[in-house]
């Protein structure tokens, strides 16, 4: 599995790769990108499986990546989860409608983001090697 | 307005309290008293574009954000340097402000944060209305400072 992070903040990306290493997703090839233009750039050339991003960055937000995914017929089956402290219900409602998978707050927990993609593996929305 | 005064100490206390412990599973304790700081701390300010003008602060001794930042690269803490350390600095005011801010805005608003800027000391309190909150973890401080008049003034409505 392949796994995109899309945070300007290298911290985040640290924070985020850990929480799924313990959340049993130790295996999956982990892609950074630190903002939405460099992670389209990047899973344009090299598809993955699933896209964790933040909301709030420079270059292209989190909202308007998601946008672009969405639109594009190429991209628009990825799953997307938005991490992120700039949500709130509205954000969440609004996000979810433009095709987010789900937000989830910041700091994210391992057991908050492995109870959301199990979730969503049992409904097959991915493919997991675990 | 000190942390004793603040009525939003009720809201922000047990925040911060919770984004720490998820992110460093360290106990924070709130302080009564401001802490002055000298050089050897570090800040970064946040602006607050809408739907308030504002901006957050956070101020923390050096020592503390070596400390927090340890726990948190955990396994990679070698790799910690100045540049990792204000980065997990700016992190942590982002996570902070935006927590907060959707705990005090109606469910309905959203809102839009600028990017986090550091800065070093001397530290000036910022020019009134100013509400600040301070923190002690292992006898080492940091403050959250709220500055900006329609930022501080939801604190009253």
């Amino acid at each position: 599995m392949r796994i995109a992070i899309v945070d300007d903040s290298g911290t985040a990306r640290m924070f985020i790769r850990r929480c799924l290493e313990i959340a049993g997703f130790q295996g999956a090839e982990i892609i950074e990108a630190e903002n939405g233009k460099d992670a389209l750039e990047k899973i344009r050339s090299a598809p993955v499986d699933l896209l964790l991003t933040d909301l709030t960055m420079p270059v292209m937000d989190g909202t308007t990546l998601l946008k672009w995914i969405k639109a594009n017929p190429k991209l628009s089956a990825l799953p997307v989860l938005v991490i992120s402290s700039a949500g709130n219900p509205a954000k969440e409602i609004e996000l979810k409608a433009l095709g987010a998978m789900g937000v989830l707050d910041k700091p994210v927990s391992p057991a908050k983001l492995n109870m959301l993609l199990r979730d969503f593996l049992e409904k097959g929305g991915l493919e997991s090697d675990q | 307005m000190t942390s004793e005064e603040s009525t939003w100490a009720g809201i922000i206390v047990p925040l911060i309290s919770g984004i720490i412990e998820d992110m460093a599973f360290t106990e924070v304790m709130p302080s009564e008293a401001t802490p002055q700081y000298d050089l050897a701390a570090r800040g970064a300010s946040l602006l607050v574009h809408d739907p308030v003008q504002g901006e957050f602060q956070l101020i923390i001794e050096n020592s503390l954000l070596k400390y927090l930042a340890g726990i948190v690269y955990g396994p990679m803490a070698d790799e910690l340097n100045e540049q990792s350390e204000g980065d997990f600095l700016d992190e942590l005011l982002n996570t902070i402000a935006g927590r907060f801010l959707s705990v005090i805005l109606p469910e309905d608003k959203s809102f839009t944060l600028g990017i986090p800027e550091r800065f070093s000391g001397p530290f000036v309190v910022p020019v009134p209305p100013v509400s600040s909150w301070s923190f002690v973890i292992e006898g080492m401080c940091f403050t959250l400072i709220a500055t900006g008049e329609s930022l501080v003034a939801l604190e009253n409505r």
